[in-house]
């Protein structure tokens, strides 16, 4: 492996080349608006450089392992993968819709979904019935707005029920809603968020109509090894009309241990009644990754989003909904299970900023070996958000006496009707609890395994869909056992 | 069945028991009493194999074979039951997974196929019924937001599935109304066999008046002070145990 090692303050200048080479790359193929975005993202982050601890925000987590180190983007690939090697790592089997990512580039040989090749999936044909003329009831079968080939009368691409892309066809297709939301749920001050758009390629973007029940969407972004130390930046955008509904699996996984950093960027615009499911899974052992997934919700909106981290050498995600319109309601649940190689870091933010909004939070971290969980969470009740009903809750099992766990609840309220609480705890198996399955008959190991398990059910047990839950039991007993065999 | 000889424990490098002896042959039910902190609990948490309860001296066998080199998770198999003075409550546990593990570990160790899902249920079920339980209590984690009525006829009835040998049961009446009393002692009739041994813990004599004893010792500071028929429990329901903590002189068990 040739790895250049630069001067880690000349890290910006390596991302600055790496925006200049695709800015050349891609003149006259981007559309004006687009580059300035970038062009402002970049100046951005070129004046903050990559977060420091001092970031209260990456208090737990430096980056000082990835500055020195040349991360670009792959050249051409030859994928040699096919949809058969994908089994195994779905989060969401059976999805009728699947975009599948691999080094940050759309593998469309991947996806599942009709008409995808050069065109988003909602330009082939809109059932007409799901076609946004009349809003498909919620339950309906919304098979037929995937797109056939051919079919139904071609409704303006924008009306489609849903519609599902790459990156490079949503730019094409839907300028002017692509304007309208990128980088427009991001708060301010986030700079690997601008390092994002300054360097995004590629990306999933879903747009789901007003009263459409888009099922299950699941986006898949698989990092192979490589022999250079790589980069990728995908860009998604998922846009939920007014009562519809989604479930979105993100799922990020490396094959094998590689040498990636992944700056992702995932934004979230929930319309009036929206309801959807997000689930965002990590697992990349020996990689760096660092998530942003920033959520708008309008009145009566409700988002349940479940956070899994299973693992990486650096896997943090920011995670911030701002629940915007009142009534709106967001539970998040969280799951890392850290390794002796693992530093997971979660990093929440819900901002109560409308009347009557509704949170609740569970974050649970496993963590063994010389692994390290770290958890920071802010809820912040606005002026003017009466009657907010926030929990925030934290609940941490170490397994090793090196391993490490820290926890940063926090609550900031400006208002006066509310009713808010928080709490975290940190602890160990409990002796008792061990003694009474070996008192029964349990081997000592059958009863760790089965006691760290049940720490992590409740967790595993709030994912609604019952295909991705069992599909998220399977992968976290996986690791959990992986993780018993580590040394403590 | 089980053979205590001058057995000796502490905790925390205190000694609570000083040389216990009893003997329970297969087919006999005896009560164990004695007030508050006189080592009924380490007593059977030792037997068990709670870690912690370090064995000083003495020797314990049950059915032949040296109890006290044996892992806790051996004892059970083997055939050992306890029933918890306070059994934990497991979150995320379910009740039903972890019946079904203690049974096909017990069946394992027998050299016995494991039982499959359906004789499973049908032998929980009717167990459930005959312990007057309700049925969702299976779904549930175990001891999950149980009354404690119904985490000690839990504890009874992982003992009907798991048909131990010996069962030492940890102050099963305590907290328990005359009805759960009663439910909870026909468990315990109904294990009693000429090939099966009983040791009941108690503080108070009404468990006894439900499940006859054939002996009953009493034990004070560490030692066993008396031993004796089942008149014994009715004469301590009458004058108390003020009268024997004094008499440590050590009466032998039988």
């Amino acid at each position: 492996m040739t790895t250049k090692v630069l001067n880690p303050t000349t890290a910006v200048d390596h991302y600055r080349s790496l925006f200049r080479a695709r800015a050349t790359r891609r003149v006259g193929a981007e559309p004006p608006w687009l580059a300035d975005l970038r062009a402002a993202a970049m100046a951005r982050f070129a004046a903050t450089g990559l977060p420091a601890t001092r970031d209260e925000r990456w208090h737990y987590t430096s980056l000082a392992a990835v500055a020195p180190v040349a991360f670009a983007p792959p050249g051409e690939q030859c994928i040699g993968l096919d949809t058969g090697d994908l089994a195994p790592l779905l989060m969401a089997p059976g999805a009728k819709a699947r975009l599948c990512f691999v080094n940050g580039r759309l593998a469309p040989s991947l996806c599942l979904a009709p008409s995808l090749s050069a065109d988003g999936i909602g330009r082939g044909a809109p059932s007409p019935r799901g076609a946004g003329v009349s809003p498909t009831p919620a339950g309906d079968d919304p098979t037929g707005v995937h797109g056939r080939p051919c079919g139904g009368p071609a409704a303006p691409p924008e009306r489609s029920a849903l519609r599902l892309a790459g990156w490079a066809q949503a730019i094409e297709r839907w300028p002017d809603e692509m304007a309208h939301h990128l980088g427009h749920h991001l708060g301010a001050d986030q700079p690997v968020a601008e390092l994002n758009m300054a360097l995004a390629c590629d990306g999933a973007v879903l747009f789901v109509a007003d009263g459409v029940d888009a099922g299950r969407v699941e986006l898949l972004f698989l990092t192979t090894a490589t022999s250079e130390p790589l980069f990728s930046a995908p860009r998604n955008l998922i846009v939920l009309g007014a009562g519809s509904h989604a479930t979105v699996v993100e799922n990020h996984v490396a094959l094998g241990t590689a040498n990636a950093f992944a700056d992702p960027v995932t934004e979230i615009d929930l319309g009036a009644r929206a309801q959807l499911d997000y689930l965002k899974l990590v697992h990349e052992p020996g990689s760096f990754h660092t998530a942003t997934v920033a959520v708008t919700q309008g009145c009566d909106s409700r988002l349940t989003a479940h956070l899994l981290a299973l693992g990486g050498r650096l896997a943090r995600t920011e995670f911030a909904t701002h629940l915007a319109g009142a009534g709106g309601s967001a539970q998040l649940f969280g799951l890392a299970l850290a390794g002796g190689g693992d530093h997971l870091d979660l990093t929440t933010r819900i901002d109560h900023d409308a009347l009557a909004t509704r949170s609740r939070e569970l974050v649970k971290q496993i963590v063994t070996g010389r692994g390290r969980g770290c958890f920071s969470g802010l809820v912040h009740v606005h002026p003017g958000a009466q009657q907010t009903d926030a929990r925030l809750t934290n609940a941490n099992l170490l397994l090793s006496d090196r391993a490490e766990a820290d926890t940063r609840p926090i609550l900031r309220i400006d208002a006066d009707d509310v009713k808010c609480s928080h709490g975290a705890t940190v602890g160990r198996l409990d002796d008792e609890a061990l003694f009474y399955l070996r008192a029964r008959g349990l081997d000592a190991d059958e009863a760790r395994q089965i006691l760290t398990a049940a720490f992590a059910t409740e967790v595993v047990a709030s994912v609604a869909d019952p295909t991705v839950a069992a599909a998220v039991r399977a992968r976290v007993d996986r690791r959990l056992t992986e993780l018993l065999e580590e040394p403590r | 069945m089980l053979n205590i000889d001058n057995l000796q424990v502490a905790v925390s490098g205190n000694e609570i028991l000083h040389g216990i002896t009893l003997h329970l042959p297969a087919g006999e039910v005896h009560a164990l009493m004695g007030p508050n902190g006189s080592g009924k609990s380490t007593l059977a948490c030792a037997l068990a194999g709670k870690p912690g309860y370090q064995v000083t001296g003495g020797t314990a066998t049950f059915r032949g074979t040296d109890l006290l080199a044996q892992l806790p998770e051996a004892r059970a198999r083997a055939g050992l039951f306890l029933g918890f003075q306070y059994p934990v409550e497991l979150p995320g546990v379910s009740n039903a997974m972890l019946l079904k593990q203690a049974v096909n570990a017990r069946r394992r160790q027998r050299g016995e196929t494991e039982m499959d899902a359906m004789d499973f249920l049908v032998a929980v079920k009717e167990r459930m019924a005959f312990m007057e339980m309700d049925e969702t209590l299976l779904e549930r984690g175990v001891n999950e937001g149980f009354s404690g009525g119904e985490k000690k006829r839990n504890e009874i009835l992982q003992m009907l599935m798991l048909e131990p040998d010996l069962a030492i049961l940890d102050e099963t009446d305590s907290g328990l109304d005359i009805d759960a009393l009663q439910v909870v002692a026909r468990g315990i009739n109904h294990l009693r066999s000429p090939s099966r041994a009983v040791l009941l813990i108690t503080h108070y004599q009404r468990l006894l008046d439900h499940v006859a004893p054939d002996r009953v010792h009493v034990l004070a500071d560490g030692r066993i002070v008396r031993s004796g028929g089942p008149e014994l429990a009715k004469e301590l329901e009458a004058r108390g145990y003020g009268w024997l903590t004094g008499d440590v002189a050590g009466v032998e068990a039988r």
